[in-house]
């Protein structure tokens, strides 16, 4: 293995994936020399990051040009660059190196957002910002009082990577004054907007506690017979950014994509009642897990 | 252009395969010498008679399926598929092929042969420890120990589940 040529190592490197080609890289010094070529990470970015990156407004992405593809494959990992001005966010998958976006909450359609006694817009200090980090969104939505709550976002299905599980998530927090989502269920729904839609309920609420005995009560509302269980995707989970997010559903992201609109949503509209203090980051959408 | 329709080639081990042209332009660097009017003597290559038989096997089978690719022969198309999961399997298992096939198809600029055999080697690494890749090639780790902290700690992620 050693007689061969390096740029053959990295071609078969290039089969595998970025976990491996980490691994490889420590087996021996023309394993990490070939596990580090361009021609190896290149192969591990999407097919049109060039653009996406010309398309971004964030400033890292002219000095990301320049430096390797290994280095600009993990700086998409950990640092998402804002595409679509400033209403998207895109970074890679570090296992797989497949597409993760977030929509922003500008980007959703929120029905009654633009009416400020139901929803407030607040605009994120740059300082604050800078100091988290670079390239998160300007403004969140903040939900005064709606009994009616309906959030949409969409995506084309050709800008996520073929052949792909995807999960959507919502990325939201609650305020300290927040109500309605105690008990109350919310509808998600993950699908083609010509395609077959997979409803579900899940609660916003964390404290689960809260809930117990309930269930029966409340599913009587709901169409489907689904119980919510714990640590199943029906309770939201804190992220590292200290958001939280609750599942959506999942999508699968055929190989051959004909061009298609995804759409993620968000319902409450069977309880009825007034809901209040949830403020929203925006939609996630990033590749299922151990997939 | 030269009148043959043949090839002549010379293995390492001085064995001589005649190849039809037609089957041997898969290889770019054979390729060449055929538009130079450079293939008509013999072409010696640096390659066993055992890996230069199954190069050539290899790339008649390619040609034949290619050539055939309009008709819906099954019978013929469940023959191709059987050949090439026995040429996998045949690869797969012998270390010493593998690499001196790797080594041809690399000499011999073969584009599909190089994609199937490097397809192949990523299969057998995926998933293993470096110590584990290291003992099926026979590889020795040449890294000094403060070059292979630096790896690892810069890796860290890839090694835990």
């Amino acid at each position: 293995m050693e007689l061969l040529p390096e740029g053959c190592i990295a071609n078969a490197i290039s089969f595998t994936t970025p976990r491996d080609a980490c691994r490889l890289s420590s087996v021996s010094t023309i394993f990490k020399s070939a596990a580090e070529s361009d021609a190896v990470w290149e192969s591990f970015l999407p097919p049109d990051y060039s653009t996406l990156l010309s398309s971004s407004s964030s400033s890292s992405s002219s000095s990301l040009r320049s430096s390797s593809k290994k280095e600009l494959y993990f700086s998409l990992c950990h640092n998402p660059i804002l595409i679509d001005e400033g209403k998207k966010s895109f970074s890679l998958d570090k296992q797989s190196g497949k597409k993760c976006y977030m929509i922003s909450a500008r980007d959703l359609l929120i029905i009654w957002s633009s009416t400020s006694a139901y929803w407030r817009w607040i605009s994120i200090p740059e300082a604050i910002i800078l100091a988290i980090s670079k390239n998160r969104f300007l403004e969140v939505a903040e939900l005064i009082r709606v009994c009616w709550l309906e959030i949409r976002g969409k995506i084309s299905t050709r800008s996520l990577s073929p052949g792909t599980l995807y999960t959507a998530y919502l990325v939201y927090k609650l305020t300290a004054g927040s109500y309605g989502f105690e008990y109350q269920p919310v509808a998600v729904s993950v699908g083609l907007v010509s395609g077959e839609t997979q409803t579900q309920t899940v609660y916003l609420h964390e404290e689960r506690g809260l809930r117990q005995g309930y269930h029966g009560l409340l599913n009587r509302s709901s169409s489907q017979a689904s119980t919510p269980k714990e640590n199943d995707g029906y309770f939201p989970k804190e992220r590292k950014d200290e958001w939280l997010e609750i599942e959506l559903g999942d999508f699968f992201n055929e190989e051959d994509v004909e061009d298609g609109e995804l759409e993620m949503s968000v319902l409450e509209l069977a309880g009825g009642h007034w809901k209040c203090g949830l403020v929203i980051q925006g939609i996630d959408i990033r590749p299922k897990l151990g997939k | 252009m030269a009148t043959t329709s043949t090839v002549k080639l010379r293995s390492g081990d001085n064995e001589v395969f005649e190849v039809e042209k037609q089957v041997m332009i898969q290889s770019g660097t054979i390729r060449n010498m055929i538009e130079d009017d450079a293939a008509d003597g013999e072409i010696p290559l640096q390659i066993s008679s055992r890996n230069l038989a199954k190069v050539v096997e290899w790339c008649k089978c390619m040609q034949h399926r290619d050539r055939n690719n309009n008709n819906d022969n099954k019978e013929e198309e469940e023959e191709e598929e059987e050949w090439e999961k026995k040429f996998d399997e045949e690869v797969s298992e012998d270390k010493d092929l593998h690499f001196g096939l790797l080594l041809a198809a690399n000499y011999l600029e073969i584009p599909a042969l190089l994609h199937r055999l490097c397809q192949l080697a990523a299969d057998i690494v995926k998933g293993k420890t470096p110590e584990e890749i290291r003992r099926t090639f026979n590889i020795k780790k040449d890294f000094t120990p403060e070059e292979e902290e630096a790896v690892m700690d810069e890796h860290g992620w890839a090694f835990h589940d």
